[in-house]
C-alpha cells in the first residue's frame, strides 16, 4: 500500500511540474493543482496509513489515525483553494491587459 | 478581568488583523476615514511594538500559549530580542510607507489598506510564532496580501510580473509544505523548539531524510529572501509594483532572512549534531554570488526603480553572507546591517515614485529628461541615501559593511568578502552616482518641463533619510542591541525551555505545561 | 598655483599662519600635526613587529608622510616665495582684520596643541574614544618627547625625505609628464565606465531572463539539487511493517494514473484536460475515504467541486486549446525535470512511510473530549488546538477574496458568442425544471448545511464544509433562475460577509482574555435540543460561524463575479449585433 501511494504521489507531482513549466496559463493553473494534490496527499499520509479505523472517538478503542496531519491538509487545502482561485482570475486579468494567454505575456 | 499587557505578544498581529476586518467592513467608506483608520492602526502597532521591545530587550523571552494549550500541543508565539526587533523595524516601516501612500498614491485602486493591514499581520506573525506549520500560514498571509498590493493600481507590466511572483511562489508554498510534511513524519512535531530537542536525540538512520528536509526548507526561505539563483522573480516584482507597495516590500526580502536565521540556528543549531552547521557554507557563497549579480543588474539597469529592486538583492546577498559567517559579531553585523537597508531601500523606492511624478512621461528612466526645478533637493535626498545604500563613509550602510568585514576576519573567506564588498560598494556607488547626474542634471531641452514635487510627498522620504542618519549617531546601542540578540541566538537552550517548559500565567496562578488549565476550564 | 608666487611680500600675515599650518601638516615638531603622525607611525611599527607580514606598513606610512612634507614645502615655497607674481589682475593684499581671526584661532590651537598636548587636548579625546569604542580607551601618551624611538625617526626621515622630494620636483615633474603626460584620465575613467556598462548589460540580459519557466526551471532544479545534497549516502527504505495492497486500491490509484496523464496528454484540448484533472480530484477523495479521513473527503470534495465549476468558468474567456509551440529539446528537458521530480517525491514518501514515528497526537486524542469537548477529533485540531491555523486560513480566504474582486473590477475580456467549433452559445435562459427544483431544493440544502456545521465538532463536518454546501446552493440558484432574478432576493455585496465572519472569528478568539486566558481560548457546555439531540456547545461554534461566514463569501465572490462578467457581457454583444443586423 504504502508503495502505491508513494507512485501516486510522484506521478502527481511529475505530471504537475511538466505541465507547470509550459508556456500558457492554463495548463499551468492545471500543474498548480495537480502538484497541490500530490503536497496534499503526502501531507495526509505523514500521518502514516491506517484503513479502516474509526475518524471518531469512540470509548474503548485505541487504534485511530493520526489526526492532526489530516487537520494540516485541510488548512493546506482551503489556503490553497483561494491561490488557485486567485491565480485563476489573475491569469484572466493578464490575458484582457496583455492581450495573450502567455505566461510570460508574448506571442513567442 | 486580567492586564491587557499580558497580550503584547500576540497585539502586533491582532492589531492589523482587526484594523483590516474593519476596514473590509466599510468598504466603500470615504477614502479620509480609511485612511484615518489606518493610519491610527499602524500608531497602535508602533506603540505595541515598542512595547513589546522594551519587554525583551533585557533578554527575557515571552511565550504566549494560543489557546491556553502548552507546547508543543497548541501553537504559540514566542517574542525575543530578534523577533521583537524585526517587529519594531516594520511598524517603522510601515509608518513611514502609509505616509508616502496616504498623499496619493493609494487612490490607485481599491483596498489598498486592507492589503496593507494584512500584509503587516503576516509579517508580524512570521516572526513571532514558533510553530513549523503556523509559520506556513503566516507566510501564506504575506503572500497573498503581497500578490494584491503588487497588482495593486493594474496595468499590463504589473500583471505580468504579477503572475510571475504569483506562480514562483505557489511552487515554494507546496516546497514548504512537502519540508514541513517529512519533519513532521519523521520527528511526529511542530513546535519549533519540540523539533530542536527531537533533532538533538536523532538516530542516525533518519538523518539523510531530515537532512533532505532541511534542506529542501532553506529553497524555500531562500526564494524569499532573494538569494541567487531564487532570486530571478524579485526585480521584476518590485520594479512593477507601485511604489507605494514597495515600500513594504523592502522588508520581505528580511523574512526570508529572519526564517533561515531562526530555524537554522534554533532547530539545527549547534546541538543537531550532523545536522549542525547545515546551510552555513551555502550562505556564504550564494550571499558573495548574490552580491556579485545584484550589482551586475544595478550597473545595467536602466530605470531607477530596476536599479533600487536591484540593490534590494544585494542588501540581501551581504545579509546572509554574514550570516553565513555565523559567529556572534556577523550575525550582529548582519542585523545590523539588515534593518538599515529595509529603511534605506524603502526610502529610495518613495522617493523614485516622486522623482517619475515629476518627469513626466520620462518617469524614473535614467536618460535624460526635462530640467528639474527641484533638483537639488530630490538629488539631495537621492544622494544622503545613495550614500547610504552604498556603503560609502560615515554614513549607515558603511558601519554596516565594515562590522561584516570585521566579522570576517577569523574566517577563512576574509579575502573573498573583502574583496567583493568593497568592489561592489565602488561599483554601486558608480552606477548610482551615474543614475544621480542623469536624472537631476542632465536635461534634454526637448523634453518639455517637469512639474514641482510636492514638498509634503518627500516628507517621508526625508524623515527615513533623518532616520538613516540617527542609526549612524546611536550605531553603538543599536549594535549591542543587535549583539544581544544575536547571542540570544547562537544560546537556543534557553528559548527551547521557556517554550517546553513555560508555565503560564493565568490571573496570578500558574498551571504547569502540557496540562489545559482545567479539563472543562471557565465554564 | 602656477600663477601665484613671491606673495610674502604682499600678504605677511596670511603668510605666516599659512606656514604654521603648513608645517603642521607636514608634522613639524611642536604643532599638532607632528603628534598625530607620531602616533600613528608607533601604530605602524607596533603592527609590524606584532605580525611579520605587516612589515610593509611603516615603510609605506613614512612616504605618505614624506609625500605630505613635500606638498606642504611645496604650497610654501611656491605660493609665498619663488620670484614675484606674474600677471595677477590686482595687486593682492591681507584679507580684513575679521576674516584672518579664525585662521589665528586654529593655528592658535595647533601650536597650544602641538606644545602642552595632554593639558588641552587630552580631556576631549578621552570623551571622544570612550563613546567610539563603548569603553575605556587602550593605552596612549599624549606627549612631545617620547624619547628615540622608531617612530622619532621616521618622522625625522620623513621631514628630510620630503624636503628632497622637493628638491629634486622638476625632474619629477618631467618623469611624470613622459610617463603620463598623454594619458586623459577623464577618457580613461569614461571608457572603462562604457565597458563596465556594456558588459554588465550583455551579463544581466544573460541572467536576469524574464521568463515564467526559466524561473521554475531553476526554482525546481534548485529544490532536486538540495533533495538529493540530503539524501547522499543515506538508506531510503526503512523498517517499518507495511500494510498489504489490495485490488481496489490498485485499481484506484490506475484510475488516478490514468486521470493524471490524462491531464498532461490531453492539455491541448482544454476541456478535456478538466475533465481528467476532476476524476484525479475525485480519487483523492476517494483516497481520504478509505484512509479512514471522512472530513477530508468532504473537504476535498466539495473543494474540487468549486474549483471545477471556476476553471470551467475561466475556460470560457481563455482560449480553448494550447497552440503547440514547444520545441522537442524543450518538452525533453521538462519531461527529465518532471521526471526527477515526481521520483524525488515519490521516493521522499516511500522513506518516511516505512519508518516507524511517534507523534504529538497522542496527547491530541486523548485531550479532545475533556480539553476540546468534541469527538471529531480533527475538528477539534482546527478549531481549538489549533485554531489559530485555521484563524489565519480564512484570512487568507478573505485577502484572495478581496484581491480576486480588485482584479475583477473594469476586467474587459472579448467574451466568445461561439465555442471554438463555430456553434454559438445558447443564449435561452434558465431552464424552467432546473429552475423550479433549485428552488425546492435550496432550503433543504441550507438545512443539511446547518446539520453537517452543529455536529462538525463531534462528527464529520465542520463550518468550512457547510459553507461550501450553502455556496453551492446559492450559485445554483443563480445558475438556475438567472441574476435578475437572484439579485433581488441576495446581494452581491459580500464584502459584509467576509469582513463579520472574520470579525466573529477574532471576536471569540478575543472573548476568554475577558476571562483572563490568552487568546482563543474555548470553553464548551452541553446542551440539550430537540430533534438534533444532545449537544456540546462549545465557544469555539462561534468561531466555526465565522470560517462559515468567509467561506461563503469567498466562493460567491468569485462565482458569481466572474459569471456576471461573462453573462452581462454576453448580452450587450449579443444586442449589438442583433442592432446590426
Amino acid at each position: 500500500m504504502e508503495a502505491l501511494i508513494a507512485l501516486s504521489v510522484g506521478l502527481l507531482t511529475a505530471c504537475g511540474i511538466y505541465l507547470l513549466l509550459r508556456g500558457r496559463t492554463f495548463p499551468v493553473v492545471l500543474g498548480i493543482t495537480l502538484l497541490s494534490y500530490a503536497v496534499n496527499l503526502f501531507l495526509f499520509v505523514m500521518g502514516r496509513l491506517s484503513i479502516g479505523v474509526p475518524a471518531i472517538l469512540e470509548p474503548n478503542r485505541a487504534d485511530y489515525a493520526d489526526p492532526l496531519p489530516q487537520a494540516l491538509v485541510l488548512t493546506a487545502i482551503v489556503i490553497g483553494f483561494g491561490m488557485t482561485a486567485f491565480v485563476v482570475v489573475l491569469a484572466l486579468r493578464a490575458r484582457a491587459d496583455l492581450g495573450n494567454d502567455h505566461v510570460d505575456g508574448r506571442e513567442p | 478581568m486580567t492586564e491587557l499587557g499580558n497580550h503584547v505578544v500576540i497585539a502586533p498581529i491582532l492589531v492589523p488583523l482587526l484594523t483590516g476586518t474593519l476596514l473590509v467592513l466599510l468598504r466603500g467608506s470615504a477614502t479620509p476615514l480609511r485612511r484615518t483608520i489606518s493610519m491610527l492602526g499602524i500608531q497602535l502597532l508602533l506603540a505595541a511594538s515598542l512595547w513589546l521591545l522594551l519587554q525583551v530587550a533585557n533578554g527575557d523571552l515571552l511565550v504566549y500559549q494560543l489557546g491556553s494549550w502548552a507546547a508543543p500541543y497548541g501553537i504559540v508565539l514566542v517574542a525575543d530580542r530578534l523577533s521583537a526587533a524585526m517587529v519594531m523595524v516594520t511598524s517603522v516601516l510601515a509608518l513611514f510607507a502609509m505616509m508616502h501612500a496616504i498623499q496619493g498614491s493609494d487612490r490607485r485602486g481599491r483596498q489598498y489598506h486592507v492589503l496593507f493591514q494584512f500584509l503587516l499581520m503576516g509579517l508580524n506573525g512570521a516572526f513571532l510564532t514558533g510553530d513549523l506549520f503556523n509559520l506556513f500560514v503566516f507566510f501564506e498571509i504575506l503572500l497573498i496580501a503581497s500578490y494584491g498590493m503588487l497588482l495593486h493600481g493594474g496595468g499590463a507590466a504589473r500583471s505580468k510580473a504579477g503572475l510571475h511572483y504569483v506562480v514562483v511562489n505557489l511552487v515554494g508554498s507546496s516546497l514548504f509544505l512537502f519540508a514541513v510534511g517529512t519533519l513532521y513524519g519523521v520527528l511526529g512535531t511542530l513546535n519549533m523548539a519540540d523539533l530542536a530537542l527531537r533533532i538533538a536525540a536523532l538516530p542516525p538512520e533518519e538523518v539523510g531524510l531530515v537532512r533532505a528536509a532541511a534542506l529542501l526548507l532553506f529553497v524555500v526561505f531562500a526564494l524569499k529572501a532573494a538569494l541567487v539563483p531564487l532570486h530571478l522573480w524579485l526585480p521584476g516584482a518590485y520594479s512593477a509594483a507601485g511604489p507605494a507597495s514597495v515600500a513594504l516590500f523592502a522588508i520581505m526580502t528580511k523574512v526570508g532572512g529572519y526564517s533561515i536565521l531562526r530555524v537554522y540556528s534554533l532547530i539545527f543549531g549547534a546541538e543537531a549534531g550532523p545536522l549542525a552547521n547545515l546551510v552555513e557554507p551555502w550562505l556564504l557563497v550564494l550571499g558573495l554570488l548574490t552580491i556579485v549579480v545584484g550589482t551586475i543588474g544595478v550597473l545595467a539597469s536602466r530605470n531607477l526603480a530596476l536599479l533600487v529592486a536591484y540593490l534590494v538583492v544585494i542588501s540581501s546577498g551581504s545579509i546572509l553572507t554574514a550570516f553565513g559567517l555565523g559567529s556572534q559579531a556577523a550575525l550582529s553585523a548582519g542585523l545590523y546591517y539588515s534593518f538599515q537597508s529595509a529603511l534605506v531601500t524603502a526610502a529610495l523606492f518613495m522617493l523614485t515614485e516622486n522623482v517619475a511624478r515629476t518627469r513626466g512621461a520620462f518617469a524614473d528612466q535614467l536618460r535624460a529628461g526635462p530640467m528639474l526645478p527641484a533638483a537639488n533637493l530630490l538629488g539631495g535626498l537621492f544622494l544622503v541615501l545613495a550614500l547610504a545604500v552604498a556603503g560609502v563613509p560615515p554614513l549607515s550602510g558603511f558601519i554596516g559593511k565594515v562590522l561584516i568585514i570585521q566579522a570576517s576576519f577569523d574566517s577563512q573567506a576574509m579575502a573573498w568578502i573583502m574583496a567583493i564588498l568593497l568592489s561592489t560598494s565602488l561599483l554601486t556607488l558608480m552606477a548610482l552616482a551615474r543614475a544621480g547626474s542623469t536624472l537631476f542634471f542632465k536635461t534634454d531641452t526637448n523634453a518639455g518641463a517637469a512639474t514641482l514635487p510636492d514638498a509634503a510627498n518627500l516628507v517621508p522620504v526625508a524623515a527615513v533619510a533623518g532616520i538613516s542618519l540617527l542609526y549612524v549617531v546611536y550605531a553603538s546601542p543599536i549594535y549591542s542591541y543587535t549583539e544581544a540578540a544575536a547571542a540570544q541566538l547562537l544560546s537556543p537552550a534557553d528559548y527551547i525551555e521557556a517554550v517546553l517548559d513555560g508555565e503560564i500565567l493565568i490571573n496570578g496562578e500558574t498551571t504547569p505545561h502540557g496540562v489545559p488549565p482545567d479539563s472543562g476550564r471557565h465554564d | 598655483m602656477r600663477r601665484l608666487a613671491g606673495l610674502w611680500k604682499f600678504m605677511p600675515q596670511t603668510g605666516l599662519l599659512a606656514m604654521i599650518a603648513a608645517a603642521a601638516m607636514a608634522g613639524v615638531p611642536l604643532l599638532n600635526g607632528f603628534l598625530s603622525k607620531e602616533m600613528f607611525f608607533e601604530k605602524t611599527v607596533y603592527m609590524a613587529t606584532f605580525e611579520e607580514s605587516t612589515w610593509l606598513l611603516p615603510v609605506l606610512a613614512t612616504i605618505a608622510g614624506a609625500l605630505a612634507v613635500a606638498y606642504s614645502l611645496r604650497f610654501i615655497h611656491d605660493v609665498f616665495f619663488n620670484g614675484t607674481p606674474t600677471d595677477l589682475p590686482r595687486t593682492p593684499h591681507d584679507p580684513s582684520r575679521w576674516m584672518l581671526v579664525p585662521v589665528e584661532v586654529l593655528v592658535v590651537i595647533c601650536i597650544a596643541v602641538g606644545i602642552l598636548p595632554s593639558l588641552t587636548f587630552g580631556p576631549l579625546l578621552g570623551v571622544a574614544v570612550g563613546a567610539v569604542l563603548q569603553g575605556p580607551a587602550p593605552d596612549y601618551s599624549l606627549k612631545v618627547w617620547h624619547g628615540f624611538t622608531p617612530a622619532l625617526g621616521m618622522s625625522m626621515l620623513a621631514l628630510a625625505g620630503g624636503a628632497l622630494i622637493y628638491a629634486i620636483r622638476q625632474p619629477l615633474f618631467r618623469w611624470h609628464e613622459k610617463l603620463f603626460g598623454r594619458i586623459d584620465a577623464r577618457a580613461l575613467f569614461e571608457g572603462f565606465e562604457r565597458a563596465l556598462l556594456w558588459s554588465s548589460r550583455a551579463l544581466d540580459q544573460l541572467i536576469h531572463r524574464r521568463s515564467l519557466q526559466f524561473m521554475l526551471v531553476v526554482l525546481i532544479s534548485a529544490a532536486l539539487v538540495m533533495l538529493a545534497r540530503g539524501f547522499w549516502g543515506m538508506p531510503i527504505t526503512g523498517s517499518a511493517t507495511l500494510l498489504p495492497i489490495d485490488p481496489v486500491s490498485t485499481s484506484a490509484a490506475i484510475c488516478l494514473a490514468a486521470g493524471a496523464i490524462g491531464t498532461v496528454v490531453w492539455h491541448r484540448q482544454r476541456w478535456t484536460a478538466l475533465v481528467m484533472l476532476s476524476v484525479v480530484g475525485l480519487i483523492i477523495a476517494l483516497a481520504f475515504v478509505k484512509l479512514s479521513a471522512p472530513d477530508l473527503a468532504l473537504t476535498q470534495l466539495s473543494v474540487e467541486m468549486v474549483t471545477i465549476v471556476l476553471l470551467l468558468l475561466a475556460l470560457h474567456f481563455l482560449p480553448k486549446q494550447t497552440p503547440r509551440e514547444s520545441s522537442l529539446p524543450r518538452k525533453l528537458r521538462d519531461l527529465l525535470l518532471a521526471l526527477l521530480g515526481g521520483g524525488a517525491t515519490g521516493l521522499l514518501t516511500w522513506a518516511v512511510l516505512t519508518r516507524p514515528y511517534d507523534s504529538i497526537s497522542g496527547w491530541m486524542l486523548e485531550n479532545s473530549v475533556p480539553g476540546g469537548g468534541g469527538t471529531n477529533v480533527v475538528n477539534v485540531i482546527l478549531v481549538d488546538f489549533r485554531g489559530f491555523d485555521t484563524l489565519g486560513e480564512i484570512t487568507v480566504l478573505a485577502i484572495a477574496a478581496i484581491g480576486i474582486y480588485m482584479m475583477l473590477r473594469d476586467l474587459r475580456l472579448d467574451v466568445p458568442l461561439t465555442d471554438d467549433q463555430g456553434r454559438p452559445w445558447s443564449s435561452d435562459v434558465n431552464p424552467l425544471i432546473l429552475a423550479t427544483f433549485s428552488r425546492l431544493l435550496l432550503p433543504l440544502a441550507l438545512m443539511v448545511a446547518v446539520f453537517i456545521f452543529l455536529r462538525g465538532h463531534n462528527l464529520p463536518g465542520g463550518g468550512f464544509i457547510a459553507g461550501l454546501i450553502i455556496s453551492v446552493a446559492l450559485v445554483m440558484q443563480y445558475l438556475a433562475n438567472g441574476i435578475a432574478w437572484t439579485k433581488l432576493r441576495l446581494s452581491g455585496e459580500l464584502h459584509p460577509l467576509i469582513g463579520l465572519g472574520l470579525l466573529l472569528a477574532t471576536a471569540t478568539g478575543l472573548g476568554s482574555w475577558y476571562f483572563g486566558y490568552p487568546f482563543l481560548t474555548s470553553t464548551h457546555g452541553h446542551l440539550h435540543l430537540p430533534v438534533i439531540g444532545d449537544l456540546e456547545l462549545a465557544s469555539v461554534m462561534l468561531f466555526d460561524l465565522g470560517v462559515m461566514m468567509v467561506v461563503i463569501g469567498i466562493t460567491l465572490v468569485i462565482l458569481i463575479r466572474l459569471g456576471r462578467i461573462g453573462l452581462v457581457q454576453r448580452r450587450v454583444a449579443i444586442d449589438d449585433s442583433d442592432l446590426k443586423r
